[in-house]
């Protein structure tokens, strides 16, 4: 799978910098309560700074000065992280937008005309805005397709590489799922008509990015209940910090020489204790996650679908195209009669040399593993790997004499066999049961048996015959795409459920769920069933997510809570599904899972961090506010700072300076490995739980020896 | 008097206690278990209960026919809500009348008077809000009052707070069902199975002891050793101390409340009446694990805010048995003897150990109940009590209690889930920001009705001028007034002199929305979960029986009440502690 690149360049960063600054309008931020909290305490201090006695109590201008400063530092690094996260998703839309060029289309002035018979008078070239839904266009070979449309007539391979990023080319033919065609894409061969399905800026690709660029700015629905949770703690400490300013007068009335607490420094804790880290970095957690998204070529339609794909418990899963890759190749071969394993391997591997079928290919796959294997056990007599030392042992065991292509025998619908003709004039052949049967002049007994068997196991026989004798079969089956296996025992490790629906029969599924290890499997299945399966699991209460890319697919798509349709389906598909995998790889939803549980795990733990960094801040923040009325609370302070002012700006460089510090971990998001909710439970805990009682305290105590270093604060 | 090792005393209490909460636990959750719509099973050695089905079922069944009302009528979370403050107005009515005009009303044996407007609107809404919260000494009131108002009114309560429970497990019990049941049928099946048979039980354990009860007497005449005259109020105590204590209420018939010997007369009654105040509050917390079908999560629950009462506990015990600071002089060659703690206004019989389980007890959950004088406390065991009731009592009321609780367990799965990739759930409920704006009203709703009142009480002269001690002393004798208000826990470290207009009223509000905002959001937070689908849980789910999520509850519940408290209790018990300046030479009480 290849990746869309997104690189922020220089100006970009400098935006992001800019943005910054512009961000620091009220209007913008008062969208983020943590944040304009903290921006109305950067004003107060400021006053403060300029009439350091508003308050009564007086500090000096220079400490009030670096208060204001790092408040300020601390909304501008916050709005950098968002706009950071903003514009890395603003790349992706613009590297979207750049496969947007306009090209001139050839409209069909006679639209009845045979596509493989249009001549230059057919048709007008005209530049490609200016079509319209509903027209016909003739797209020749080495044309760009100039609007998304559907094919009407013909089939043509289609290079999608733009927009996929795949560079195998793609069968686009009328009728059928294979029907639609998206602008700014290139027919490689053979000859198309298309009809055109949208307007001017209305394509798919328009509407894709219109997409992401919305779902990137909008909350999702957890993050607005994260927004209330973190509004309410942000409360909790207005209250909490707002009272001491009180407390502190009850406190001058009698203790000698204090007159009441620093207002600035009061600003400073307030600002300390809220949750300003993960409220800053809330947006560009949203975002990063849309764009690990999208980096996999997968647009989500909305944050919310997103989340759902991390929380889904069930995944109804199509065999073919999902778990298979919808070709059959060699499993195992079988000896018929006296034959050894041996000649058999052999004649099915000479039978196939020059066979370019993905079963030819599969056969002298297995066989040369099947060497493999036995010479790395040994090899036993009598084993089929005895004999063979070599990969190409078939060549050195003919004393030298080379097969080559021109002894091949292909396959042919009349014989419905292929095979090769040994130098020798021996003859070998392979073939469908029956018709290798009809050609055999020494059928053994068993054969019938055997193939009646690997077919009811789901698997396609092949005979295999030598001289006219039937010496082998060779059993198929459902090729697996590499590594699904480990994938859904990775899902099913998080707690997902997998079902497979196959319109197959029950052999067959059966053989294929028992090797990936699927949940529970559907043979023999209407495609217009699948809505009926959603509807069921979902009485269930739980979340479904499903691929699709047929029109039949389109109510199942649409009534899953997270439907993956495929980019070379049908339109009705990809209106339908809330994600849309231009890959056209339906595997890909477990990614999607990973991710969105990705999103929701970077957002916990770094709250957890966030809250957790409170303890220690108070440890810090209360006996330096209250040193000058209470002098014995430096008890308290179980980092032995050095001065109260130390502490105060030491906690508001590490408030402001682990924004940007966690904008990496925010963007690339948590690591993460399948694993249980327990065992991730505990893991995340420890790390960001734990981690985030004692990193401030590092920190803190660091940047107070610096402090000590050079001398200020003290 | 010796008493036992503190450590003795400890761990007795705390096993008692834990098997009690099991028992009892075990009990309530069979008492509502259709109302909580649950797929309860008793377990073997509790199927004796079903026996008692028909027996209570008649008194009900009589019951409802009396007050006509229709079990089968059910409530959705609206109905449900006017339903608890309808019923709640007419105990504060009532209340309010019968103190404001006590003097003429029987049963007024020594001539009480009636209540002041102010003093009637605090005394009837702290007690209508289970809080029992005394601003006068409990001899100024008539055994008509203390028996046809405090009485009633100290089962009406709980019972107001154990008919929530059952409702707040259909939240999650429902299946896109909106009704929570009938709100009188719990409050007439809680009393008539939970309240009143447990409280009698107790009742009769101290009369065994010794505690008085009539309503045939208010005083009785007793000749002193120095041949004076004292006359001694007397009335129904054994039966509403026993409510009074299991029933979260705590004003007692006397000012010295548990410490006389009238209503706590020994050792053992001391232990029975500490017991009673937790053992209530923790079953309901049990008793949810069943109703939801998850019996370890409700262990797990219990675990949780069992270990922070026994800590505190700890730290209280720990700050009394040690000597009290300000004791320590010397006065004509005498010097005060601490060698068994902090004995000042403490009872002998009970010592510093058993004073310091029940103040933790009181305070871990609302019980008002006391049996030794808060504001004698060291300021190591005085943090202990204001801690408690940082993370709003612990274990809090009788039925409230749980669904306090429930709220920081909601935060808590709600962070859980997230850390492990899923969207918020809990017991297959998803969490949306509809219910976690009520979840985080309900948490906030403490901080806000405390604080502010706290901050203008100490810079007024209305605040500052009832307080008995200066300093962090008075600080933390305000404080402890508005938490005890706010949490509906009644106590008092008294010292203040409370029965003013400004108390009377701020206490009275707070006493009141602390009650009542909190249960009409908690309603509303069912209300909106009950019609929600059950999503099944699996091992990618979050574990809510695990010891991770035991952690990262404890961590939570603390550290809200930390992070919201911690400022306020350092002008109070810790700068107390870390100033040395423990204020009782100054003429403490």
């Amino acid at each position: 799978m290849s990746e869309i690149r997104i690189t922020i360049d220089t100006t970009q960063q400098r935006e992001a910098i800019k943005q910054s600054a512009v961000r620091l309008d009220p209007r913008h931020l008062v969208k983020n309560p943590v944040l304009f909290v903290v921006e109305v305490g950067t004003v107060i201090a400021l006053l403060l700074t300029v009439y350091p006695s508003l308050f009564d109590a007086g500090g000096s201008r220079v400490y009030y000065g670096l208060i204001t400063v790092l408040l300020a530092a601390t909304v501008l690094f916050a709005n950098y992280a968002e706009a950071y996260a903003e514009l890395e998703g603003e790349a992706h839309a613009d590297s979207l937008r750049e496969l947007q060029t306009e090209t001139d289309a050839k409209r069909l002035r006679n639209t009845g005309v045979d596509v493989e018979a249009i001549t230059d008078d057919d048709y007008e070239t005209v530049d490609g805005g200016s079509l319209e839904q509903g027209d016909i266009v003739y797209v020749d070979e080495g044309d760009v397709i100039p609007r998304d449309g559907t094919v009407v007539e013909g089939s043509a391979s289609v290079d999608e590489s733009a927009i996929t990023g795949e560079s195998d080319p793609v069968i686009r033919q009328s009728g059928g799922d294979r029907t639609s065609v998206v602008g700014g894409t290139e027919v490689l061969s053979d000859r198309i008509k298309v009809e055109v399905t949208s307007e001017a800026g209305e394509s798919f690709l328009d509407k894709m990015i219109g997409l992401v660029e919305d779902a990137t700015r909008q909350k999702t629905p957890n993050e607005i209940a994260m927004t209330i949770l973190l509004s309410g703690l942000t409360l909790v400490f207005v209250v909490a910090v707002g009272t001491m300013y009180f407390f502190g007068q009850y406190l001058a009335s009698f203790v000698t020489g204090f007159s009441g607490l620093d207002v600035a420094e009061l600003i400073a804790l307030l600002i300390a204790l809220m949750p300003t880290t993960i409220g800053a970095l809330l947006a560009a957690i949203r975002v990063a996650g849309m764009t690990r998204v999208t980096r996999r070529n997968v647009i989500a339609k909305s944050g919310r679908a997103v989340e759902a794909a991390g929380d889904l418990d069930t995944l109804v899963l199509d065999k073919t195209g999902t778990i298979t890759t919808g070709e059959r190749v060699a499993q195992e071969f079988h000896a018929l009669g006296d034959t050894t394993d041996e000649a058999v391997v052999r004649a099915s591997y000479q039978s196939s040399l020059y066979d370019e079928t993905t079963e030819g290919r599969s056969i002298i796959e297995l066989a040369e593993k099947m060497n493999g294997e036995a010479r790395a056990d040994g090899g036993d007599a009598g084993d089929i790997g005895a004999a063979i030392d070599s990969p190409r042992w078939v060549e050195t065991d003919l004393e030298g004499e080379r097969l080559s292509e021109d002894d091949f025998v292909p396959f042919s619908a009349e014989t419905r066999m292929s095979g090769i003709d040994l130098p020798d004039g021996t003859e070998v052949r392979k073939g469908a049961v029956d018709a290798v049967e009809a050609y055999a002049t020494s059928v053994p007994g068993k054969l019938r048996q055997v193939s009646n068997r690997i077919s009811e196991s789901g698997g396609t026989p092949l005979a295999v015959a030598v001289d006219g004798e039937v010496i082998g079969i060779i059993e198929l089956q459902d090729e697996l795409k590499p590594g699904i296996a480990d994938r859904i025992a990775e899902i099913q490790k998080m707690g997902v459920e997998t079902i497979m629906a196959t319109g197959d029969n029950a052999r067959t599924a059966q053989w294929v769920a028992d090797q990936v290890g699927i949940d529970r499997h559907y043979a023999e299945f209407d495609p217009e069933e699948k809505i009926e399966l959603v509807e069921e699991v979902q009485s269930e209460g739980k979340l479904v997510g499903m691929t699709g890319d047929g029109t039949n697919d389109a109510p199942a798509l649409a009534k899953a809570d997270v439907g993956l349709a495929m980019n070379a389906g049908t339109n009705a598909a990809k209106e339908a599904g809330n994600m849309v995998d231009l890959d056209s790889n339906p595997s890909k939803i477990i990614e999607v899972v990973g991710i969105g549980k990705q999103l929701l795990m970077t957002r916990g733990a770094l709250t957890t961090f966030s809250v957790a960094n409170d303890v220690a801040k108070y440890f810090v923040l209360l006996p330096a506010i209250l040193a000058a009325a209470l002098p014995g609370l430096a008890g308290m302070d179980i980092l032995n700072l050095s001065s109260p002012q130390s502490a105060v700006v030491a906690t508001l460089v590490y408030n402001a300076v682990i924004i940007p510090l966690l904008i990496p971990l925010a963007l690339r998001g948590v690591d993460y490995e399948a694993q249980s909710g327990s065992a991730l439970l505990r893991k995340n805990l420890v790390v960001y739980g734990f981690g985030g009682l004692i990193a401030p305290f590092v920190f803190i105590k660091g940047i107070d020896l610096l402090f000590v270093a050079m001398g200020v604060f003290q | 008097m010796a008493n036992p090792h503190p450590l003795l005393e400890y761990a007795v209490f705390f096993g008692l206690a834990a098997v009690l909460i099991y028992v009892v636990g075990e009990y309530l959750a069979w008492i509502y278990r259709d109302e909580a719509h649950s797929t309860h099973t008793l377990p073997r050695h509790f199927e004796w209960l079903e026996r008692l089905d028909g027996i209570f079922g008649r008194i009900e069944g009589f019951i409802y026919r009396v007050a006509g009302i229709t079990p089968t009528r059910e409530m959705n979370w609206k109905q449900f809500a006017a339903a608890v403050v309808l019923f709640n107005a007419v105990i504060w009515v009532w209340l309010y009348v019968v103190l404001f005009f006590q003097d003429g009303l029987p049963m007024n044996y020594v001539g009480v008077d009636g209540q002041s407007w102010d003093l009637a609107f605090h005394t009837a809404s702290s007690f209508t809000s289970n809080t029992n919260q005394q601003h006068y000494g409990g001899e100024s009131l008539s055994v008509f009052t203390h028996t046809f108002a405090i009485g009633i009114t100290m089962f009406l309560t709980p019972a107001t707070g154990l008919g929530l429970m059952p409702a707040f497990a259909r939240a999650f019990n429902n299946e896109e069902n909106p009704l929570l049941g009938n709100f009188y049928v719990n409050v007439v099946k809680g009393t008539v199975r939970f309240l009143l048979p447990i409280s009698a039980f107790i009742a009769v354990l101290l009369i065994s002891q010794g505690a008085v009860q009539t309503i045939l007497s208010g005083q009785m005449t007793a000749e002193t050793l120095t041949m004076g005259i004292q006359n001694i109020r007397v009335g129904p105590h054994a039966g509403i101390e026993a409510i009074k204590m299991f029933g979260t209420n705590g004003g007692g018939i006397n000012a010295a409340n548990a410490s006389t010997a009238f209503e706590n007369p020994t050792p053992f009654s001391n232990l029975v009446l500490t017991l009673a105040m937790p053992v209530g509050t923790f079953a309901g917390i049990y008793a949810w694990g069943a109703w939801v079908g998850k019996r370890t999560h409700g262990i797990v629950l219990v675990a949780a805010f069992f270990l922070i009462f026994a800590a505190l506990a700890g730290v209280g015990i720990a700050g009394e048995t040690g000597a009290n600071p300000a004791m320590d002089v010397e006065s004509n060659g005498l010097t005060v003897d601490q060698s068994v703690g902090n004995m000042e206004s403490k009872e002998v019989r009970f010592g510093p150990t058993g004073s310091a389980i029940w103040g933790l007890s009181t305070t871990s959950t609302t019980n008002g109940g006391v049996n030794s004088m808060h504001n004698s406390w060291t300021s190591l065991g005085t943090f202990s009590l204001l801690f408690a009731f940082a993370i709003n009592n612990v274990s809090n009321g009788v039925g409230t209690g749980l669904l306090n609780i429930l709220m920081f367990v909601i935060v808590t799965a709600f962070i859980g889930a997230l850390m492990i990739g899923r969207r918020p759930q809990y017991l297959g409920k998803k969490l949306e920001w509809q219910e976690i704006r009520y979840v985080f009203l309900v948490i906030l709703w403490l901080p806000i009705i405390v604080l502010i009142p706290q901050a203008h009480a100490v810079t007024s002269s209305l605040g500052t001028e009832a307080i008995a001690n200066p300093g962090f002393r008075g600080f933390s004798e305000i404080l402890y007034e508005f938490f005890s208000a706010s949490a509906n826990n009644g106590s008092g470290l008294e010292g203040l002199a409370d029965d003013t207009p400004y108390y009377n009223i701020v206490n009275g509000l707070q006493v009141l929305l602390a009650r009542y905002v909190p249960i009409v959001a908690q309603l509303a937070i069912a209300g909106y979960l009950a019609e929600k689908k059950i999503s099944p849980e699996g091992i990618g789910s979050l574990d809510t029986e695990s010891p991770a999520f035991l952690v990262l509850l404890i961590g939570i519940v603390v550290i809200v009440g930390a992070l919201t408290f911690l400022p306020a209790l350092v002008f109070g018990p810790i700068g107390e502690f870390f100033s040395g300046a423990d204020v009782f030479l100054n003429g403490g009480v």
